[in-house]
């Protein structure tokens, strides 16, 4: 009897608890979960552009990209887990033009000393074949 | 003409109540997004991008379609994502194209630059090759053989008596003759490596080696030949080209070997013993 009186009372008393439960759920789900998967891509894409030259070579995107993740991290802080998935996911598409430009400019430079040993090799055969011709001239 | 007025206005406002419902729904273009879209028309019109960046290309395209979507339901925050998305893709496809094709300009340079050595070693060799020539033509009246390191030349006969370094009159044609050749070509060094047979003791040999070598040498400056051109080294018995054990293979083995090196080419660094 006394079991069950409480019980009752119990469960009364749990009906607000309930609600609010409930409530603040509601309101977790309108804000959103935190972007874990947004915020591991963006951290691994800022670190790969650490390395490898991409800052001498891709300095402005860079710069946006970290940038970019620092304001991720930040919103993920204040719980503003829209603005922090938006920042991380910008973060890390900024940090993949960094790397794309940086493998763009290396190729570039390499086509630039390639034409320029190509151009020394041809001079240098030409004078060969000149000296030659010279040489057979005194010889006759 | 009261109710006919009455019923024109009512069909107007019906037309504008209609259209501005219309307006509710599709909402006003936005600028950006139109001109994210045009980018998109323009690269994507690019065979060049089409053929080396088509993924990055369509992944471009989904942003934009995520874009539009946001746009008409009027998120506007996540439209503006998206457009900067879409955006930073297209560049992305354009770079790697970019990239693409530098890097295909890379491979075709590497096959022309090699083609260019090759042709280069191959006229440095017909150029040595024809310098050979010239320099077996002009020694004609000596033993020569082509080596890696340049030509050979060995004097033949006897140049020196067993146990002695004087140059036995005989020997000195050849000597004059080869001295006649290193001074018309002043850009060739002679590197003079004396040999003897197996008479004496071996420290003794060494000594007479390079003393028949530095003897050699010293003929040849004297005939003219600058002393910078030409260095002695002496190898004791260490290097016989016949048995010692009948006379005729000692005389072979009490030998100088000349060796005029090729066009450009340095004395080897454990050769300089006897040098200027």
């Amino acid at each position: 009897m006394q079991l069950r009186q409480r019980f009752i009372r119990d469960s009364r008393r749990s009906i607000p608890f309930a609600a609010f439960v409930g409530a603040s759920l509601l309101l977790a789900g309108c804000a959103g979960n935190p972007p874990t998967k947004d915020m591991t891509r963006a951290e691994l894409a800022v670190q790969q552009i650490q390395s490898g030259g991409t800052e001498e070579l891709a300095p402005i995107e860079t710069t946006q990209a970290r940038e970019k993740y620092q304001n991720a991290k930040k919103a993920l802080a204040d719980k503003d887990y829209e603005y922090a998935s938006y920042m991380a996911q910008q973060a890390t598409i900024d940090a993949q033009l960094a790397m794309t430009k940086a493998r763009s400019e290396r190729a570039r430079k390499s086509v630039m000393e390639l034409q320029k040993s190509i151009g020394d090799l041809r001079q240098q055969i030409g004078q060969r074949i000149q000296m030659q011709q010279q040489q057979l001239q005194q010889m006759q | 003409m009261f109710e006919e007025n009455q019923r024109t206005f009512a069909g107007k406002a019906a037309i504008t109540a209609l259209l501005l419902t219309l307006a509710g729904c599709a909402s006003a273009p936005n600028p950006q997004l139109m001109e994210a879209h045009g980018a998109y028309q323009q690269v994507a019109a690019k065979p060049e991008v089409l053929a080396n960046a088509p993924q990055e290309l369509d992944a471009a395209k989904q942003l934009l379609d995520k874009a539009d979507k946001a746009w008409e339901e009027g998120e506007k925050q996540k439209a503006e994502h998206l457009i900067y998305m879409a955006t930073q893709q297209l560049n992305i496809a354009q770079t790697l194209t970019q990239a693409k094709q530098y890097e295909q300009q890379i491979d075709q340079l590497g096959r022309q630059r090699d083609e260019l050595v090759k042709n280069m070693s191959l006229q440095q060799a017909q150029v040595a090759q024809r310098q050979v020539n010239e320099l077996q033509q002009q020694l004609k009246d000596l033993q020569t053989k082509r080596t890696d390191r340049g030509l050979m030349v060995t004097l033949s006969g006897v140049l020196f008596e067993t146990g002695s370094a004087a140059v036995k009159p005989g020997a000195r044609h050849q000597l004059d003759e080869l001295a006649q050749v290193l001074r018309a070509n002043p850009n060739r060094k002679a590197l003079i490596e004396g040999h003897t047979d197996n008479v004496g003791s071996p420290e003794r040999n060494l000594d007479l080696s390079l003393e028949r070598a530095t003897t050699i040498r010293n003929y040849l400056i004297a005939a003219g030949v600058a002393p910078e051109q030409v260095v002695a080294k002496g190898y004791g018995q260490t290097r016989p080209i016949a048995p010692n054990s009948t006379a005729e293979g000692r005389q072979q083995n009490r030998r100088v070997e000349i060796t005029i090196l090729d066009e450009g080419q340095n004395f080897p660094p454990e050769s300089g013993m006897i040098s200027p």
